[in-house]
């Protein structure tokens, strides 16, 4: 059976299609015959409680609740899945399918002079569907939504409130409401459900090409997405490789450096040229490292733990970490914080990665000085982004620029940008790309803005304790 | 006492430099080029009591080896008169041909309890996390600051002495003179803090603290792994109006910090808990 599942018949759009069809079709005539026959059975049969219809029924139960617990036992032991579990469920309930539609099918067939062919095919039918149907359970269960959920495909890419969307919905409720009015079951108009039947399949066939559009643009995009991915974790082990073949000649460049600089040289070029190497170095050093964390970080290859993290607090500690380097620079930080203390869900180590990057930019290039502000408070959410959370915590830091910006505040954050382009300074011009990735991580996010010289950062938390 | 490093690396210019430094603080150093020639020097020093049931497994390395580089085995490259010198220390590189650090420290692990430095070009956490788990006793990364190396090697031995590594076969920790004297004296690693001299000392060299910078430390450290926030620390030790207290407080650990740590980036007793407090670690 799971073979079954994954054979291209099953797989390829055209069962799909075909399933939905003849399954919409075989399930108006069900509803027409189970009214109609229930109708007749009440008239006629009452006394003969015992029929097909308890017993299928009865399977059908069983099956559910075989299903449910095979779903239970199957999240016990994940890695044997799809194969142990769901074979005989599935069995049992196409099993039961298949009979309830025969029996419902005796019963009320009997008036339908065309009843054997329909009963054929609601059997047919039925399978497809059951197999369709388990398979996007399945799937669903297993998190690959986008390729095989294509109901909420569709409401996805048709909402009920875009005219597409709206327009099938009138077409399908439409379609449900004629039936009950004018089929109510009890009468045996043939002829006019027949056309309602029709009706019904050219508005089936729609929805499936719909569907099938989605799902080809959807398997598109995905492909695409696993393309990148790849591409994305080839790069970040590239940079991790090379990074780890660059320390080793650098170690020995640097220390070599720190030998020459311990021997007592007379000659002053030299010691300016030693200083310079010096200096490049250690640069070289900051850059890989940077290099690295923004490759992880951008990729999500890091590991994101959130606890609680008191803001205040932290912008505190960061503040005294900072605080001679600030006075160094003659920047005067002016901390704006509530009187109560705002906790946030946050990881700390990457937290404070994110504040040293921000504050690393602040000694860097602040306008020495000037006034630095930072405030936390509430803000709205959705003034920042396209989000549509109410209040949420806020970090913001704001600083005079000591070279004119050219460059916008998106821009800024993008990986290897210095806002003057001189790149003349020591950083590696990814600190601000990695605090957004991190922040990214974090759920929150991270804004850039400029007016002038005026530089400004906004960190906002969307996971954090009222 | 007169204490031998082994250092290991298969960059012969960083052995060179560890060299350097090292003989230049009047240590002694002995040089390996890969996994398996620092173990078997390891190994040299006693062999009565190894008792080493890999050695076959060894003999099978040592052939692969051979088999593979097409070269001969190596011989020890030790005579053995100099085998019975015990090493004191082992410097390991992590990325090395023949047998890679963690494995050599693996196998060290088995016959002896000499610290290990791991000094390796793997910066991220996970590889720290591992070689501090596979009997490594410190991991430095490179490229690393030589007097940051100087001094963790220094606290290494200085451990390995204090627990009476030293005489083999003595499982016994040597006597030794900072036993705590009094009930107000507290200890944590080689940090020690003397309530009634109003004194801290780090490996017996007193360090000057300010008023305010003792009496915070003497709360953390009377109250070893317990977090404070520093909202805590402020109303225990200040007597003064609070007046933007996280970073009035994060201020003074700094300083705390830059007088009593190797690296004050990188902590070992004074450990920042981000975005919650500070607390001391007690270490053995």
């Amino acid at each position: 059976m799971s073979k079954l599942l994954s054979s291209r018949f099953i797989q390829s759009r055209i069962t799909t299609i075909v399933s939905l069809v003849v399954g919409y079709l075989a399930s108006v005539s069900v509803v027409q015959q189970i009214s109609w026959g229930f109708y007749q059975y009440v008239q006629n049969h009452f006394w003969l409680p015992y029929g097909w219809l308890p017993l299928s029924l009865l399977l059908l139960m069983a099956a559910i609740l075989v299903f449910a617990a095979s779903i239970r036992a199957a999240d016990a032991a994940t890695s044997q899945r799809l194969q142990t579990v769901d074979t005989p469920t599935l069995a049992i309930i196409t099993l039961s399918f298949v009979l309830l539609s025969f029996s419902i099918d005796r019963q009320g067939g009997l008036s339908f002079y065309w009843s054997p062919v329909l009963m054929l095919f609601t059997m047919v039918t039925y399978l497809a569907f059951m197999l369709t149907f388990a398979a996007l359970v399945l799937q669903l269960r297993d998190r690959h939504l986008r390729t095989s959920a294509y109901v909420i495909q569709y409401l996805r890419v048709f909402p009920m409130n875009s005219l597409p969307g709206a327009l099938m919905a009138a077409v399908v409720i439409g379609n449900l409401a004629l039936l009950l009015i004018f089929n109510p079951g009890l009468s045996n108009r043939v002829d006019q459900s027949i056309m309602l039947q029709l009706l019904s399949a050219i508005t089936v066939l729609a929805m499936s090409l719909f569907c099938s559009h989605t799902l080809s643009l959807e398997e598109q995009y995905e492909r695409a997405h696993v393309d990148k991915i790849q591409a994305e974790r080839f790069k970040t082990e590239l940079i991790t490789n090379v990074s780890h073949d660059i320390r080793t000649p650098l170690t020995s460049i640097i220390n070599y450096i720190g030998l020459i600089k311990a021997l007592s040289i007379e000659d002053a070029t030299l010691n300016e040229y030693v200083e310079v190497l010096d200096n490049k170095s250690n640069r070289l050093k900051v850059l890989i490292d940077d290099l690295m964390e923004a490759s992880k970080a951008s990729t999500g290859n890091i590991s994101v733990n959130l606890e609680e993290i008191d803001l205040t607090e932290i912008v505190g500690q960061i503040a005294g970490e900072f605080d001679e380097r600030l006075e160094e620079r003659s920047l005067t930080l002016v901390l704006n914080q509530p009187e109560h203390h705002i906790v946030v869900h946050a990881d700390s180590r990457h937290l404070w990665r994110v504040l040293e990057n921000l504050f690393g930019n602040i000694v860097k290039y602040a306008l020495p000085g000037t006034r630095v502000f930072a405030e936390i408070t509430l803000h709205d959410s959705s003034l920042l982004s396209s989000s549509t959370a109410a209040l949420c915590p806020v970090l913001i830091l704001r600083n005079t620029s000591e070279t004119p910006l050219e460059l916008s505040g998106d821009a800024l954050t993008d990986q290897f940008i210095q806002g003057d382009r001189s790149r003349q300074t020591e950083g590696s011009g990814l600190g601000l790309y990695i605090a957004k990735s991190l922040m990214d991580m974090m759920e929150g996010s991270l804004t850039v803005r400029t007016y002038g010289d005026l530089f400004e950062v906004v960190l906002a938390f969307n996971r954090w304790r009222a | 006492m007169n204490y031998t490093i082994l250092i290991c690396d298969d960059d012969k210019d960083i052995l060179a430099v560890l060299e350097t430094y090292l003989t230049q603080e009047g240590y002694q150093v002995e040089r390996a080029e890969n996994g398996l020639q620092a173990v078997e020097r390891i190994q040299a020093i006693r062999p009565e009591l190894t008792g080493y049931s890999d050695y076959e497994e060894l003999a099978v390395i040592e052939q692969d080896v051979a088999s593979k580089q097409d070269v001969r085995v190596q011989q020890p490259a030790y005579p053995s008169e100099t085998a019975a010198t015990p090493i004191h220390l082992v410097i390991l590189d992590i990325m090395m041909p023949v047998l890679d650090g963690i494995q050599a420290a693996v196998r060290i692990r088995q016959t002896s309890n000499v610290p290990i430095i791991f000094l390796s070009a793997k910066a991220e956490d996970t590889d720290r996390i591992l070689g501090l788990n596979m009997g490594g006793d410190d991991y430095i990364t490179k490229p690393f600051n030589p007097l940051e190396l100087l001094a963790r090697v220094k606290a290494a031995l200085r451990r390995y002495a204090r627990l009476g590594g030293m005489q083999p076969g003595s499982d016994q920790p040597a006597d030794h003179a900072e036993q705590p004297a009094s009930a107000n004296t507290y200890q944590t690693g080689d940090l020690v803090l003397n309530d009634d001299l109003k004194r801290v000392t780090l490996d017996d060299q007193e360090v000057t603290l300010t008023a305010l910078e003792y009496n915070i430390l003497r709360l953390l450290m009377t109250n070893m792994e317990r977090v404070f926030t520093s909202t805590q620390i402020y109303e225990t030790v200040w007597d003064e109006p609070a007046f933007q207290v996280p970073k009035t407080v994060s201020v003074h650990i700094r300083h705390i910090r830059e007088k009593i740590e190797i690296n004050p980036k990188e902590p070992q007793y004074l450990k920042v808990i981000y975005g919650l407090g500070y607390k001391v670690v007690k270490l053995s």
